[in-house]
């Protein structure tokens, strides 16, 4: 079949050669286990046809045995039912067993509750399973608490009702399984607030005589069993080997380049049109919302109907319709932001092209496997951007069918997030002493200072003036918090530092596939406002900083570089900002904010010797390439967004005495990258040379060294130098 | 009063900073507790908490049982099914009363059952469900029958918290009906480490009770006096017949008076100026200052604010009966 559609590729009129690669990775048959599980559920599975896999008996299993686990297999290899069964299983053995499913957002809850429902009509099971969210009607809200044995519900809901646990007795005290589905959204510092928030619910479970077993459902990832832990802070079963079948599935990796006349948008229709005429069912994801409508309206211009863009936040009633019209095949095409990548199931289809690389193999893959219907074969077309990362990958195919995954960092938390925590908990049940460590018994007793704990034979407890779960809310347990407020309502809450760099007066959010422009800033009243508007273009901040290194954890290297973990003050400012539009800027403005001071991570480089061939006067050039490299490809090896780690470098470093390439994590008091990119630093390291090196342009172009984010306008910068610099580090540096 | 003179210096002491009277709270260098420094109170200390009792000449008077008991029988609309309209219909045809329904072929059943359910002698906890059930919870019908009751069943009863949802109970206050006099206890946790025992004292004031009576204690109160409980794991008692004054204020005087809060009520309808009083809003506030430094000065002014909330809500409660007459 691909033959022929190749031949076919060929043949049309507008393809100028761009399939540069064609990799495919043949169909492997279903590897079955049979396990004797629950008759129920037995007959309601042999009535829907299905058998278990492998990796599905090895998770009932595991959890059947008191184990906790993570299931990491990939999209569409029946994850959901690999823990729904056990679970299930539970609640039939117990009838006053219940279970409560968390999810990242409440979208994905609503779809999960109607798997279940579907499972509890087709095997008559009483399971009541519901959702409970800010969404749910007061009127119902008694009888869910009263009734429901799975409860489905969202991270930063939970925390809401925690201090309201009596009310959650009856659910509590029969609690037997925790599920965090979509577990791979929970990093950074949302996965550490999440991890404390699964401590303090772990706690009152507790208190109720629960002791309930957690299942994690996540994305492939680097590091499963370390990133669970990190999250539950508990031992886990990995089951990573799918055990189901899949068709042939080849990837295409399409140069867009080599057509400069045609806009990626135009070649992606392109695609698009020519596989559905050809037959093949097919989703593009896209990386905004416009450009998901401008695909879906240009190839509609090219095959006429049949093509449908795909909004976020549809409602269930307009999702069954999409399904329907999917599976009728009135729609052969669709066009989608990565709303559609995961959680929400709209079934396998024949292609997925990816017009961008969206910024993680994790991703990527989820984006994948929306193609492959049962056992057919299936197609995957990548379209890169211009910049570093897309092209790497356009250049490195294997690198990107190795299934090598980006690591999952959840970082430790800072004093101040602590604190938030401890007010918290202490609200919710008096804290005992012997509850705490050294550190948190130290963070108690300053908050019994601060008139927010007393300490009494109870323990400690909490006498705010203030709700201690609306001072200290999940997103933020610092307290101090911008909102994003658009025509009346808040979208997104974020710590001021993210607040400065993408909500400044300007500045393009995109928020759910939509654009929204922001008009004002208040950092002391802590707000954003903006309106929500059309629009093609985006901004990225220029953003300068200084950074103080405070002290060194650890370091390796020799005579020639050494390379240095540590902790270092980071004084930041968003000097301005760009605003790009297909790839072009079409203006720089500049901002008046505020700077802001923070101890963060910080990873450096320092250059002890002469560079062969790097005079002195292209050192600045060299070192600055060097930066930006290295920033480029930390998206590689740690899950993070361009923007999550910064770079600083200089000829003549004050700290260190030599010339210096510094990055630090873009986050108040660090979110454990740098540390990442510290231990993969010769990955980083090589994979930084090689774009840099096999990039065609001479001076350097967008998609080597030239940074969007760079607060000096990518002055100066040497492509000559940035490759002796880094290969100088690769020889010399003996990094290990 | 004693405490009134208290009072009375605590607020001399603050518009003048004369420091000629001694602070009645402070016995050679140490903090006093209140007995001794009013002797005549009767007060218990407890390990974290104080007690204080005293009486007020108080006498509740309660409409004639055999009136609010025809009250409710001739009430038809206390059965489902029959609304104001068929009220009156039914009047109208000759069923006066609920014993008189008995013969009616639609509604005769209901009507039997209902007499079943409130009993004979009449069970005013059968009956305060039926209200509950059927009427809004401002009705009259509520307060007249109190009559069903011993007044010696009745608890009023306040308490003040550190701040909002989720905040340290530090003062609950209690006032019931004896011979003549309405009793008032105000349990005053001496730092944060009372609350608990506080809630456990409150339980077992509630041992026995037929009747709360509160301001705004539907929504404020008990809730948190429920949610505290649950917090220290201590065994909440079940709810008893509560009647929110709150609720029956609103009914009758929400035209009259710029506002609903106590304070108004008292002084617009009961005739009581409070010549010395802390605002609600500074209660938590002054209660903070006397854990910080230990100073009981600030507790003074609370305590006369929160009793005072006790007296006016047994008045208030005399005058609304004496409005609602049947």
């Amino acid at each position: 079949m691909l033959n022929s559609l190749l031949a076919d590729l060929h043949r049309e009129k507008w393809y100028r050669g761009q399939l540069t690669h064609v990799e495919t990775i043949p169909a492997a048959p279903p590897k079955h286990a049979s396990i004797p599980i629950h008759p129920l559920l037995a007959s309601y599975l042999e009535r829907n046809g299905i058998k278990l896999y492998k990796h599905q008996a090895e998770a009932i299993e595991a959890f059947r045995t008191g184990h906790d686990l993570i299931i990491t297999t990939p999209t569409a290899s029946g994850k959901t039912l690999a823990f729904n069964i056990p679970v299930l299983e539970a609640l039939i053995e117990e009838e006053d067993a219940t279970a409560i499913y968390i999810y990242p957002l409440k979208a994905l809850a609503n779809d999960q509750l109607e798997k279940i429902r579907a499972i509890e009509e087709g095997s008559r099971i009483d399971l009541s399973p519901s959702t409970y969210d800010g969404d749910t009607p007061s009127g119902a809200r008694e009888r869910i608490k009263r009734t429901a044995r799975i409860v489905l519900t969202n991270a930063h809901a939970l925390h809401q009702y925690l201090p309201w646990h009596h009310q959650w007795a009856r659910i509590f005290s029969g609690l037997k399984a925790i599920v965090l589905d979509e577990a791979h959204r929970y990093r950074g510092v949302f996965g550490t607030n999440v991890s404390l928030l699964l401590r303090r619910l772990l706690r009152i479970v507790g208190h109720y005589g629960g002791s309930p077993q957690i299942i994690i459902s996540s994305a492939g990832i680097a590091n499963p069993v370390e990133f669970a832990r990190s999250l539950t802070g508990r031992d886990t079963i990995l089951i990573d080997q799918d055990g189901s079948s899949h068709g042939e599935k080849s990837f295409l990796f399409w140069d867009p380049m080599i057509d400069p006349d045609r806009s990626i948008t135009v070649q992606a229709a392109r695609i698009l049109s020519f596989l559905t005429s050809h037959g093949l069912q097919t989703i593009c994801f896209t990386r905004s919302r416009f450009m998901a409508e401008s695909v879906a309206a240009t190839a509609k211009r090219f095959v006429g109907d049949g093509i449908s863009a795909y909004r976020a936040g549809y409602l269930p009633l307009e999702r069954r319709r999409l399904e329907a019209d999917l599976r009728s095949g009135k729609i052969t095409g669709i066009v989608s932001t990565s709303a559609l990548e995961s959680g929400i199931d709209i079934g396998g289809l024949d292609a997925a092209i990816l017009a961008g690389f969206p910024g993680s193999s994790i991703a990527a893959w989820q984006q994948a496997g929306r193609a492959g219907r049962g056992d057919s074969p299936s197609i995957v077309v990548f379209i890169p951007y211009e910049n570093p990362l897309d092209r790497y990958f356009l250049r490195h195919p294997r690198l990107f069918l190795s299934g090598r995954r980006e690591r999952l960092v959840v970082p430790n938390i800072d004093r101040r997030g602590r604190a938030g925590q401890i007010a918290c908990a202490a609200a919710e049940l008096p804290l005992r002493e012997e509850e705490l460590d050294e550190e948190e018994r130290s963070i108690a007793s300053s908050l019994c200072d601060e008139g927010i704990l007393a300490k009494t034979s109870h323990g400690y407890i909490y006498r705010g003036l203030k709700r201690a779960h609306q001072e200290f809310t999940l997103d933020d347990l610092s307290g101090q918090t911008v909102r994003l407020v658009c025509d009346g309502s808040i979208i997104e809450t974020m710590d001021s530092l993210r607040a400065r760099r993408d909500a400044h007066p300007g500045a393009v959010i995109i928020h759910r596939g939509e654009t929204y422009v922001i008009e004002r800033l208040d950092l002391d009243e802590g707000t954003a406002e903006g309106r929500r508007e059309e629009v093609t273009y985006h901004t990225h901040p220029l953003v300068s900083s200084e950074v103080k290194i405070l002290s060194i954890e650890e370091s390796c290297g020799t005579e020639a570089a050494t390379l240095s973990f540590g902790r270092g003050l980071v004084t930041e400012r968003v000097v301005g900002y760009k605003t790009i539009d297909a790839g072009r800027t079409i203006s720089v403005s500049e901002l008046d904010l505020p700077p802001h001071i923070y101890d963060s991570d910080v990873m450096w480089i320092s250059l002890h010797s002469e560079i062969p061939g790097v005079a002195a006067s292209d050192l600045p050039g060299a070192i600055h390439g060097a930066e930006h490299a290295l920033l480029a490809m930390a998206p590689l090896l740690i899950l993070c967004d361009a923007g999550d780690v910064g770079g600083v470098s200089s000829p003549y470093n004050a700290d260190t005495g030599f010339p210096t390439i510094l990055f630090y994590d873009a986050f108040t008091g660090g979110a454990g990258i740098t540390k990442g990119l510290y231990r993969s630093f010769p990955r980083l390291l090589d994979s930084a040379l090689s774009l840099v090196s096999e990039c065609p342009c001479k001076e350097g172009c967008p998609a080597c060294i030239l940074s969007p984010r760079c607060g000096s306008q990518n002055r100066p910068l040497s492509k000559r130098g940035t490759i002796r610099v880094l290969r100088f580090l690769t020889e010399k540096g003996g990094f290990l | 009063m004693e405490i009134d003179k208290a009072a009375g210096w605590l607020n001399r002491r603050s518009s003048s900073d004369k420091d000629e009277d001694a602070c009645p709270f402070i016995r050679d260098g140490r903090l006093a507790t209140l007995k001794e420094t009013f002797p005549s109170l009767r007060t218990q200390w407890d390990r974290s908490f104080l007690t204080i009792t005293e009486r007020f000449p108080f006498g509740l008077s309660l409409p004639d049982r055999e009136e609010v008991k025809s009250a409710l029988l001739s009430n038809l609309s206390l059965l489902y099914g029959i609304g104001n309209h068929y009220d009156r219909a039914l009047k109208e045809a000759g069923y006066k009363s609920i014993p008189s329904l008995t013969l009616h072929p639609r509604f005769g059943k209901r009507a039997e059952e209902r007499l079943n359910e409130w009993g004979s002698p009449i069970d005013p906890a059968a009956v305060y469900r039926t209200l509950y059930d059927w009427l809004p919870s401002s009705h009259p019908l509520f307060l007249q029958s109190l009559s069903l009751i011993e007044p010696e069943g009745i608890l009023f009863f306040d308490l003040e918290t550190l701040g909002l949802a989720n905040s340290p109970i530090f003062l609950i206050a209690t006032g019931r009906i004896t011979g003549g006099n309405l009793m008032v206890n105000q349990h005053l946790a001496s730092s944060l480490e009372g609350e608990a025992s506080l809630l456990e004292e409150f339980g077992r004031e509630l041992e026995g009770v037929s009747v709360l009576i509160s301001y705004n204690g539907k929504a404020f109160d008990w809730p948190i006096f429920r949610e505290r409980s649950f917090y220290y794991g201590i065994p909440s008692p079940v709810e008893p017949i509560h009647i929110d004054l709150l609720h029956h204020s609103r009914r009758r005087y929400r035209e009259m008076l710029p506002d609903l809060q106590l304070k108004t009520v008292e002084e617009y309808i009961l005739n009581v100026a409070r010549d010395v009083d802390l605002p609600s809003s500074l209660v938590p506030v002054y209660y903070t200052r006397y854990l910080e430094t230990g100073d009981p000065d600030p507790l003074l002014p609370i305590i006369v604010h929160n009793r005072q909330d006790i007296v006016s809500l047994a008045s208030l409660l005399s005058t609304l009966l004496q409005a609602s007459r049947c």
